[in-house]
């Protein structure tokens, strides 16, 4: 009951917070900023069968997945814990009835919300602007599968940027790490394209185009057992380490 | 009937360095406890170990005679608290901080919000962001969330920073109407002259350890009394009394201060000084006999004074 009530704090300030705001408008960066490419270049893409819902809803989620989406879960991470001790308020938290476990799992779901939210708003915005494009046809079977896997990597990376944020307590740190994710999930995708078990990439993001790029869900991932206790592991031991330092920190 | 708050053999070490030495303190239902003791005593470390901000590597905490062992949040429901400077949300109100945090006690009472806000003199600022609050409104706002929650027993650590005379003097008023109201207070102050004027017990600290502790009226009393002579020769006086004085007063320190000579721990028969100054033909206009303010004791027992 009480990480609920966290996660109803954490959003009601999300609300009066125009830098929480701008974040989730994120999600809208990647697909407009395709839907100008789409415009440009409207006749050479129908020339060559390409001005499709397909192609850029693939085309928008993974320049999301690539470029934005680890940096953004860093600086949420890192906004949700650093914040309390810029503001010196982590005290009037933990005494108000909040045990820190439920001020922990609170912000950890809060911020798992949040990505949710963002990759709604990516789908609603690619929908929106797709249907004002006029866009039609193509192939959509990798569509939803790559967005569910694009949601859980970004959910499987929130403790672990959890863990740097109370480990260092410094925003700069978590979201310099989420800009080094990115970096790292780029280059994988430039040069490791054929590799099956993603979830040993740090930067796990790059699963989302590496389902697009081989447009075979399923086959790529020949284990995907693996890829889902990989990605297990890190989030449950970066819980755990978060969990630990959490109760173990004396409050200044 | 059992404490309201107590501390038993509480201790916290960082490294080497003890920084609370197996403390020992009571405080009882319907009291204004002040805790005193100079800067780097281990006031705040203590306070903070009541609320479990930090881990005691001694001892224990009891709330109404429970243990809270390693659940501090059952404290929570009954205790408002002030931990130094307090922080808020700078992009909110205060109104809309206390909000916050009502929410996280689970209620949601926008009336209490602006009694309390009322209370500190804030309800024409409650709708400005804290940003733009001065050190002095954020104390105030400080208090108002500590008493949100309608606590038992208030804890305020130097609730009086950053606030000006008049500021100071309406912390005062709204201790002493808290009290009325049936609050119970923990409050550490360096401001003893304040302190003395609202508090009904003490508790001074130093070096992390409990120097005194008891009603206050009793622990001044427990002090040593203070003697003043006033002479139009106190030069003399006080060249006679620094040989006299040994061989009569024991321990008895002198402090000339114009016409006035103090005597600290005094212990002797004025009479018999008396009677030995005028035979010394030194004229005596004025003795008083003075019982050492809570400052005084302060600084026998502390130090402090010495230092400065």
């Amino acid at each position: 009951m009480n990480t609920v009530r966290v996660i109803s704090v954490e959003g009601y300030k999300a609300v009066r917070s125009r830098i929480w705001l701008a974040s989730l408008l994120i999600g809208t960066m990647s697909p407009l900023l395709f839907a100008l490419a789409y415009t440009l270049r409207r006749a050479n893409l129908i020339l060559n069968g390409n001005y499709t819902w397909a192609g850029f809803e693939q085309n928008s989620a993974f320049f999301f997945s690539v470029f934005l989406a680890c940096a953004m879960v860093g600086g949420l991470a890192g906004l949700a814990l650093t914040d309390e001790s810029r503001f010196n308020t982590l005290k009037s938290v933990l005494t108000s009835g909040i045990t820190r476990s439920e001020y922990l799992f609170g912000k950890l779901l809060f911020v798992a919300l949040w990505v949710i939210a963002e990759v709604a708003v990516l789908v609603l915005t690619v929908f929106i602007v797709g249907a004002a494009l006029g866009l039609n046809g193509g192939d959509m079977t990798t569509y939803w599968p790559a967005l569910l896997t694009e949601t859980v990597c970004l959910l499987a990376l929130a403790p672990i940027f959890f863990m740097v944020a109370i480990r260092t307590n410094n925003f700069f740190a978590v979201a310099g790490m989420g800009v080094a994710f990115s970096f790292v999930t780029l280059l994988l995708n430039l040069f490791g394209t054929g590799r099956p078990y993603m979830g040993y990439f740090p930067g796990s993001t790059g699963t989302a185009y590496m389902l697009i790029y081989s447009n075979q869900w399923g086959k790529q991932y020949n284990d995907p057992l693996a890829w889902a206790i990989t990605l297990a592991v890190y989030t449950v031991a970066a819980i755990i380490a978060t969990w630990v330092a959490m109760q173990r920190r004396d409050v200044q | 009937m059992a404490s309201l708050l107590e501390l038993k053999q509480l201790s916290k070490k960082y490294g080497a360095a003890t920084v609370v030495d197996h403390l020992d303190l009571t405080v009882q239902p319907g009291q204004i406890y002040a805790f005193l003791g100079p800067n780097g005593a281990g006031k705040t470390t203590t306070i903070r170990m009541m609320l479990g901000l930090v881990h005691p590597t001694g001892g224990e905490v009891w709330f109404q005679g429970q243990p809270l062992g390693d659940h501090p949040e059952r404290i929570h429901s009954q205790v408002g608290s002030m931990v130094e400077t307090p922080g808020f949300y700078p992009m909110l109100s205060g109104a809309e901080n206390l909000h916050v945090f009502q929410r996280l006690h689970g209620d949601n009472d926008p009336a209490r919000i602006k009694a309390v806000l009322d209370l500190v003199d804030l309800s024409s600022a409650g709708k400005k962001p804290v940003g733009a609050y001065s050190l002095g409104m954020k104390q105030r706002l400080g208090i108002a969330l500590a008493m949100l929650h309608r606590p038992q027993l208030l804890i305020l650590d130097e609730p009086t920073n950053g606030l000006d005379p008049a500021g100071m003097s309406e912390v005062r008023n709204l201790l002493l109407r808290l009290k009325d109201e049936g609050f119970s207070i923990f409050i550490s102050s360096h401001l003893l002259h304040e302190v003395e004027q609202v508090a009904t017990n003490v508790g001074i600290i130093n070096n992390g350890k409990l120097v005194k502790e008891g009603p206050l009226g009793a622990v001044l009393n427990s002090s040593e009394a203070q003697l003043e002579l006033q002479s139009s020769q106190a030069d003399r006086l006080s060249k006679f009394l620094a040989s006299w004085l040994p061989q009569h007063v024991p321990g008895g320190t002198l402090r000339q201060d114009g016409n006035v000579i103090h005597i600290a721990s005094f212990s002797g028969d004025t009479e018999a000084l008396n009677r030995a100054a005028q035979q010394a033909d030194i004229p005596i206009g004025g003795i008083v006999h003075r019982q050492a303010s809570l400052e005084q004791l302060f600084f026998q027992l502390t130090g402090v004074g010495a230092q400065q």
